[in-house]
């Protein structure tokens, strides 16, 4: 099917894929961060910076189960404590007015997180996991499109890098881009079943962007066409084979938000898929469907479906906040992908949009509460309905103090061993934090 | 002696002048509040309530709004943002203040306004209704992102009345009655107080908020009339919650400029989570 192309192990492309995660970059990319940001204001107009200094303390238990490979820790709970700056830079390019008529942009979104060795041990590598942070990739090792960073003097200091693009705008209804980026896409609130372009993963915190350029017109406000170019697989292997192509056409026909999209990568990927959203009084009923119709392993034409649909209430009243989502998700590439067990196996993008463990059916629900500049409390669920596994999040957050968030979050799964959350090690984890903005 | 008498003299006469030019401009005001009056009820309901729209803003503008909420019992918030309005596209807000919500972004389409937050770590944004409070303020998020009342309201005179207002004192307007003409318009009923000013431009003066059900829920007062975007216009808009007894938000204009070259894509979904 290669058609006068190289012969190559069919699968050789899923198996690379199979070691992707969100990238970890480190002290490289923190370098060049920060000579971009010294040399970028002496040609900027406007410089904003946004961003947060986070700690937290957590406690986590190691589930008394096979799960938890060491007999001895099963059934104990360890403790760490982190450090996280994150920080969103934007520099607008050029003579323009502020962002109103500008040349060009450059944004960096990044973040820094500094926590004890000892957290990296055996079960501590979850809470790395639950940061997004790869401890792989920080202590040295190859990862996927990055490069680590590990102090000696017994902290871990690992840098992420979210996007890093420059934007220019050579007329009004044109937009080039270049870089680590993301494409507002799909209409789906736990995942969009349609987006096969930006790296995935259920335990991060901030998903990063893909590597590569892209192009977006807009003939109208209410219209917008996008295209865009994914290198980071292709840099990897070398293979340009590898380098994925996705176009999305956005329309809102008042009141209803339309979506078609397409993504493409040579024998292993495409995935046409169409999305919408409509107001229906208070809620907001949104849905998508996708067709993915290659089965990457054998590199063979396999069409399965993806569907999801759900809606969204909310409620801002004087004082009091309400905001109530329901969704329901059909992954039919559970069909593709039967059986996978790794406990580490990040699908991402090429099957369930980041589930680990993909199954059939998937219900996910979230409730918050907000008492303005007072206090918030959010609760959340992700069931897999196929092995019948759930995962629960408790947020309360006091924001009595300006600027500052005070948080605690209780995080706890359950299910079999064998199940897609049942097999987390840490059972719960119980996190306290101080969040500063600026 | 003699000088100090001269003095009084001079000071009475004065005084009398002044009494005199007062008391003449005050018997004169009425009749002038009257003539512009019957100005505006000459004139049809629909076209004030479009001229009421050309006095607030300017069809496309960028602005920067400092929002300061009142409510018993509760700490006074304020909010400093930039508003980007662009007849036929929509309108974009950006909260520069306070620090904790800086970075927000709120996108005006149709009737509904979306709302992103960078710092939620969600990838999407939020649709608010319009008839809901904007960010816990007396205004509606219909209030704050649009601008016009001539698509959602048709107008009808309801006589003159004579009000005490905080800039121009007391005052003989012109009433107009604003229905909703849809059912996704965020009020039921809007009462609108107008007056002429001497340059012959149609000023807001109050606006009486009623909701499906006949009930008055919010008053805003227009006042601090001034220069912006090179017209005379209110600078401040002072929104009264008639429900709860004490909540106040004001809303000054801090800057105004007229202006159209917004690119597109600032009014573009896309562009909300970028």
């Amino acid at each position: 099917m290669n058609g006068g192309r190289r012969e190559r192990p069919a699968g050789r492309r899923y198996q690379q894929r199979q070691r992707f995660r969100p990238r970890t970059t480190g002290a490289r990319a923190a370098v060049v961060a920060v000579l971009l940001m010294c040399a970028a204001p002496a040609f900027a107009q406007q410089y904003e910076l946004l961003g947060s200094v986070e700690t937290r303390a957590m406690a986590a238990y190691r589930k008394d189960s096979p799960v938890v490979a060491d007999q001895d820790l099963r059934g104990t709970w360890y403790g760490t404590t982190l450090a996280r700056i994150a920080a969103t830079h934007r520099l607008t390019l050029g003579d323009g007015s502020g962002s109103v008529a500008s040349p060009a942009e450059l944004l960096i979104d990044h973040a820094l997180t500094i926590l004890p060795v000892s957290a990296t041990d055996g079960s501590g590598s979850s809470i790395l996991d639950s940061l997004g942070v790869d401890a792989a990739s920080s202590d040295g090792a190859t990862g996927t499109a990055g490069t680590g960073s590990a102090a000696a003097t017994g902290v871990l200091v690992s840098h992420e890098l979210y996007q890093a693009y420059v934007s220019v705008y050579p007329a009004d209804s044109l937009t080039f881009r270049f870089g680590r980026q993301r494409l507002n896409w799909g209409h789906g609130w736990t995942f969009s079943v349609s987006d096969a372009l930006h790296p995935q993963s259920p335990d991060s915190e901030v998903e990063p962007g893909f590597d590569g350029a892209s192009v977006a017109i807009y003939p109208s406000a209410n219209l917008s066409l996008e295209g865009a170019v994914a290198v980071q697989d292709a840099v990897a292997s070398g293979d340009l084979e590898d380098i994925r192509t996705a176009g999305y056409l956005n329309a809102y026909l008042a009141p209803v938000d339309v979506a078609l999209s397409v993504v493409h990568e040579y024998a292993t990927m495409l995935r046409p898929g169409v999305g919408f959203s409509v107001p229906v009084g208070p809620l907001l009923l949104a849905g998508e469907g996708a067709v993915e119709a290659y089965d990457p392993r054998g590199e063979v034409l396999n069409a399965q479906p993806l569907a999801s649909i759900g809606g969204e209430y909310t409620w801002y009243g004087d004082v009091t906040d309400v905001v109530l989502m329901g969704e329901y998700i059909y992954n039919g590439l559970e069909e593709t992908y039967p059986g996978i067990t790794a406990p580490d196996l990040a699908v991402t993008s090429d099957a369930a949009g980041g589930f680990q463990r993909p199954g059939r059916h998937y219900l996910s629900a979230s409730a918050s509460l907000a008492v303005t500049q007072s206090w918030s409390t959010e609760h959340s669920i992700l069931v897999n309905m196929s092995d019948q596994s759930f995962l629960v999040r408790h947020d309360v957050t006091l924001q009595r103090i300006p600027a500052v968030d005070l948080s605690a979050t209780v995080t706890w799964n359950a299910g079999e061993a064998s199940s897609e959350f049942g097999m987390l090690r840490e059972g719960m984890v119980v996190e306290l934090g101080a969040t500063a903005h600026f | 002696m003699t000088r100090t008498n001269r003095i009084g003299s001079y000071t009475r006469r004065t005084c009398l002048v002044a009494m005199a030019v007062g008391l003449a401009v005050l018997a004169a005001a009425p009749v002038a509040a009257q003539a512009n009056v019957s100005q505006l009820t000459d004139r049809s309901a629909d076209d004030l309530l479009n001229e009421v729209e050309t006095t607030l803003f300017p069809d496309d503008f960028v602005a920067t709004f400092r929002m300061t909420t009142e409510r018993p019992g509760r700490r006074t918030t304020e909010m400093l943002m930039d508003n980007y309005h662009l007849e036929g596209s929509g309108t974009f807000m950006e909260v520069q203040e306070p620090q904790r919500s800086r970075g927000m972004r709120f996108l005006q389409k149709g009737n509904d306004l979306w709302m992103y937050n960078p710092r939620s770590g969600s990838r999407r944004a939020i649709r608010l209704s319009p008839r809901d409070s904007f960010q816990g303020s007396v205004f509606s998020n219909n209030d704050v992102s649009d601008p016009n009342y001539s698509d959602d309201y048709t107008a009808r005179h309801a006589g003159t009345e004579t009000i005490e207002h905080p800039y121009y004192g007391e005052v003989t307007a012109a009433r107009i009655e604003a229905n909703a003409s849809h059912d996704e318009a965020a009020y039921g009923r809007i009462v609108m107080w107008v007056t002429l000013t001497d340059t012959g431009r149609v000023m807001p003066l109050r606006f009486d908020y009623y909701s499906r059900s006949g009930l008055l829920f919010k008053r805003m007062t227009l006042e601090d009339m001034g220069q912006l975007a090179g017209a005379e216009r209110p600078r401040l808009m002072r929104m009264e919650s008639l429900e709860e007894e004490g909540a106040v938000t004001t809303v000054r204009i801090e800057s105004m400029e007229a202006r159209d070259d917004m690119p597109a894509r600032m009014f573009n979904q896309q562009e909300l989570t970028r």
